[in-house]
């Protein structure tokens, strides 16, 4: 029985050493309880770009893995349908204009005038009315790993929420320390872009919590550029260059926290981006891999590329490719993918 | 008890009683010096924009209007305006583009009508909208044809209007407006559209909430630089985003903006000298024409219901003589489209910035806060004579004999009031007068003429010296209240009174000394100097020089018939400038001409 049972494993080792599915799934990312939390504070129609900003993290986010149950997306306003957009029913981050970051996939989960910070300190410490549906709650456990990113108007200390409110630094530690200690979190990654963006966590206390701000006490954090024809700034330069970093990202990347940090260098984003590490003492952050926070396990059917499956879904591979592995097809599976919003020709 | 301290002749150091004329001149300079200094860089800020929704000229120009399609509107315009039915040919054109147009007929013995137009904005619920105006006919400056057909206006605002129809990002309504006789047709239309008046018939169709607008006014074809007009009704003015919002997209589209026709050349070829008098023309112009209350176009009547709003004139001024091309219709619809896209990002009305300033040239500004300061270092010898004044009545009770107690305190000297009221009576009756006589120069002067002989025709004050100070204090102080009061609502006019009401103070009191030839001068300067009608008339030569830019000749039948213009049309405007001057500044400057017939009694017992 023993020697059985044995046998089991070291056959299960010994084709996990071989598979080649095993090793491919072995390169990427584990977690499977990743959670994100992304926040648009500012209204109104010239914050157009606070709304870009966190539709195309979004778009990462997702496109990395972390499915729309574990992400909470809270919009302040409507840009989309807002009675000034030229393109009604569509947000663009680039003046290019190739990429609606509002598309069909898009779930918004709080929106309007529903974010504030009474909705986002309850939605971290899950002290939610109990009529709460689940796509609306933090439902993480002392495993998850959750990635924030805040944007808007901010200031010394604090951050604006809708023109009438606001959340303060001390506040915003206080409610991480509430969430470590209901053991709602495992390590805590927060990204703000705002003005002054490294005050808002300069009053973190609880471990495990690594943050970056894209400006320092005193500074500005500025917008990229302008799109003329809708005439309004519609991306941020720190987001913007996040973005162009996180495109390159792919759920195998081995890229670490501390690339990230150095991703908007001063000469690219004017203002100076800060980081905050010393409350992430257990692990090296210079060794953790950024997919740790934006990734996950993703839901993975595995699929037999043949001709009639090519017709309807485009993969990362070329046609050309497809015809000529499935002559080999025996030898070779390839696996990929399900690309998660898939672009149509 | 009045006051918790008491206050005694002995306090007044006697060094300030010596010197007290010449501090008070003193005041009085550095008060106007002070106007003058506004002009500094130091004081004056800089222009900028404080609503940050606004951001003019970020968005590109969408509207490409041609000119194909504008001379086809000036056609339709033109047999418009030879067949008299101009307001059917606009109403048609609009109905023919599917844009809902009403006309309102002014209940008078002309035909004429108001023609408006709403273009909806297609997505919302009409909840705000912005007012494009363009009168009829415009006043232009020249001594041939004083009013012209607004072709170019009403062609462009039409065009505009057109091509903003159906665009998806319009957010607000746009009345289009063309008012029949100017500001008669506006007040008529603005009285109807908001029912202020009782047996007004009401209009047949509403728009949103109306936010701001502009009036456009282009009578001629080519035209070399932008006049911004903003004076309102009883100097009310639009607030200074909108003007800077509009200065903002002339100076993107190179077109030279002008206040009351002075072009500042900011650039630093500009010698310092030039700028500097350009810059005090406007300065000075601004405070002299905000006194007289009366609107420099339509938009006057839009301020008085707060809708934000300014003239844009196609002037002939050129920037300098070496302007040689006119701007072109091209770039003068960019600045209205411009505006346009600003005012549609708005969510609130214009509140941000200030709505009490002067303008020093189109960069450069001052707001309330600094500009009251002269006016205060000009009415400060008021108070300051008055609390002199106050401070010598009393006595305290310990020294003297008799005791003479009024309101708690022990005053010097036994007060007659019945003399000061009877003489305040005489004086207001007389100036009422003015109200009611038909306002040509020629009355003016007649019933001038009576206040001087008064004094020998009734009967002459008749106090000790003690109640001729009594009277000067409460002189004081009401001139202090009446010019404190004044500042807030139309500054110019309080700061043009105040200038005129001081120099009057000083030579009322003087006139206290015994000396028979300083009586005489006080009362000879009183008859020509410190006169209304005289000072009257320096105020409306210097307006002409500073307007003209160059020397000219005083003209008196200029001031007749410009005189008789602005009494004939200030009733129009909803205007008090009148009214205050005839009810409360004449009557103050009578009672001091009378002061200086006053005829001492008996020497007072007491001290």
């Amino acid at each position: 029985m023993l020697f059985r049972s044995f046998l089991t494993v070291l056959l299960f080792l010994a084709i996990s050493a071989v598979d080649p599915f095993e090793k491919f799934a072995e390169a990427t990312t584990r977690h499977t309880n990743n959670w994100a939390i992304l926040v648009d504070t500012s209204r109104f129609w010239f914050n157009y770009r606070h709304v870009a900003n966190v539709l195309s993290i979004y778009r990462s986010v997702k496109r990395l893995g972390i499915p729309d149950s574990n992400i909470i997306l809270m919009l302040a306003d409507d840009m989309a349908c807002n009675a000034r957009n030229p393109r009604p029913a569509e947000i663009f981050n680039n003046v290019a204009e190739q990429i609606n970051v509002y598309g069909d996939d898009v779930e918004v989960d709080y929106r309007g005038y529903d974010v504030t910070v009474e909705n986002f300190v309850r939605v971290l410490t899950n002290r939610l009315p109990e009529v709460t549906p689940v796509s609306k709650r933090l439902l993480s456990d002392e495993s998850s790993n959750i990635f924030i990113y805040m944007t808007g108007h901010g200031g010394d200390g604090f951050l604006k929420f809708q023109d009438n409110e606001e959340i303060s630094a001390v506040e915003l530690a206080d409610v991480f320390e509430q969430m470590w200690r209901k053991k709602r979190y495992h390590e805590l990654f927060f990204v703000v872009d705002t003005c002054q963006a490294a005050t808002l966590f300069e009053k973190f206390y609880s471990p495990n919590i690594l943050a970056v701000g894209s400006s320092k006490r005193g500074e500005d954090s500025l917008s990229h550029h302008v799109d003329p024809k809708i005439g309004v700034y519609v991306i941020d330069r720190f987001t913007y260059y996040a973005l162009e970093f996180l495109e390159k990202l792919k759920q195998d990347s081995q890229k670490t926290i501390n690339d990230f940090f150095h991703c908007c260098p001063k000469h690219l984003c004017i203002s100076e981006v800060t980081w905050r590490t010393d409350l992430f003492t257990k692990r090296d952050y210079r060794k953790t891999l950024l997919t740790d926070f934006i990734g996950n396990v993703r839901r993975t059917d595995i699929v037999m590329i043949d001709k009639q499956f090519s017709d309807n879904i485009l993969t990362n591979s070329t046609r050309e490719a497809i015809v000529d592995k499935e002559e080999e097809q025996s030898k070779q599976q390839q696996f990929t993918y399900i690309s998660q919003m898939p672009i149509v020709d | 008890m009045p006051l918790l301290s008491n206050l005694l002749a002995k306090d007044i150091p006697q060094t300030f009683q010596k010197f007290q004329l010449h501090v008070y001149a003193g005041f009085f300079f550095f008060g106007l010096l002070g106007f003058v200094y506004l002009m500094s860089p130091i004081v004056s800020r800089r222009n900028y924009l404080s609503e940050n929704a606004l951001s003019p000229g970020l968005v590109s120009n969408d509207i490409y209007i041609s000119n194909e399609h504008i001379r086809d509107i000036i056609g339709q315009l033109r047999t418009g305006f030879k067949e008299k039915n101009i307001s059917d040919v606009i109403q048609s054109m609009f109905v023919q583009r599917g844009i809902e147009a009403y006309k309102q007929n002014l209940e008078d013995d002309t035909n004429d009508e108001n023609v408006y137009g709403i273009v909806r904005a297609p997505r919302l619920a009409s909840t705000e909208s912005i007012i494009l105006v363009a009168p009829l006919y415009v006043r232009i400056q020249s001594k041939s044809q004083p009013i012209k057909a607004n072709l170019y206006g009403i062609a462009h605002t039409l065009a505009i209007g057109f091509a903003l129809h159906r665009k998806p990002y319009m957010a607000k309504d746009i009345i289009l407006l063309f008012p029949a006789q100017q500001e008669n047709g506006t007040r008529i239309w603005l009285d109807a559209y908001f029912n202020t008046k009782p047996d007004s018939i009401p209009l047949d169709a509403h728009a949103g909430s109306i936010q701001a607008g502009l009036t456009l006014e282009f009578p001629h074809e080519k035209f070399y630089s932008i006049d911004l007009r903003h004076n309102g009704i009883n100097g009310q003015l639009p607030n200074l985003d909108l003007i800077n919002t509009v200065v903002h997209l002339c100076d993107k589209n190179s077109i030279p903006a002008s206040y009351y026709d002075i072009y500042v050349d900011l650039s630093s070829n500009e010698l310092f000298i030039d700028y500097m008098k350009k810059s005090l023309r406007t300065l000075l112009i601004n405070a002299l024409t905000l006194a007289t209350g009366v609107p420099s176009g339509v938009h006057g009547q839009f301020l008085h219901y707060r809708i934000e709003m300014i003239t844009l004139f196609g002037s002939l001024t050129k920037r300098d003589q070496y302007q040689t091309s006119p701007i072109t219709l091209r770039a003068f619809d960019d600045i209205i489209e411009g505006f346009i896209r600003s005012l549609n990002n708005l969510l609130e009305r214009f509140h941000q910035s200030f709505f009490f300033y002067f303008h020093i040239n189109r960069r450069n500004f001052v707001s309330i806060a600094t500009y009251m300061v002269p006016l205060g270092l000009i009415v400060a010898p008021a108070l300051i004579r008055s609390l002199v004044l106050y401070m010598s009545f009393f006595t305290s009770s310990e020294t003297s004999a008799t005791t003479y107690i009024t309101l708690g305190r022990t005053m010097k000297f036994d007060m007659n009031y019945s003399a000061m009221f009877l003489e305040i009576l005489e004086c207001l009756a007389l100036s009422y007068v003015l109200m009611w006589i038909p306002m040509k120069f020629t009355y003016l002067i007649i019933c001038q003429i009576t206040m001087f002989i008064s004094p020998i025709l009734l009967r002459p004050f008749r106090s000790t010296e003690r109640q001729f100070d009594y009277l000067q204090f409460i002189l004081l102080l009401t001139g202090s209240a009446l010019l404190g009061c004044l500042s807030l609502l139309n500054y110019s006019m309080a700061f043009l009174a105040a200038c005129f009401l001081m120099p009057c103070y000083m030579f009322a009191g003087c006139s206290k000394f015994d000396h028979w030839i300083i009586k005489y001068f006080c009362r000879f300067l009183f008859l020509t100097c410190l006169n209304p009608l005289v000072f009257l008339a320096l105020y409306h030569y210097l307006a002409r020089l500073l307007m003209a830019g160059e020397f000219l000749l005083p003209n008196f039948n200029q001031l007749t018939s410009d005189f008789d213009t602005y009494i004939a049309s200030y009733r129009l405007f909803n205007a008090w400038t009148v009214d205050v001057v005839c009810l409360a500044i004449v009557p103050i400057w009578f009672l001091l001409y009378r002061s200086t017939f006053w005829i001492r009694t008996l020497v007072d017992k007491t001290q």
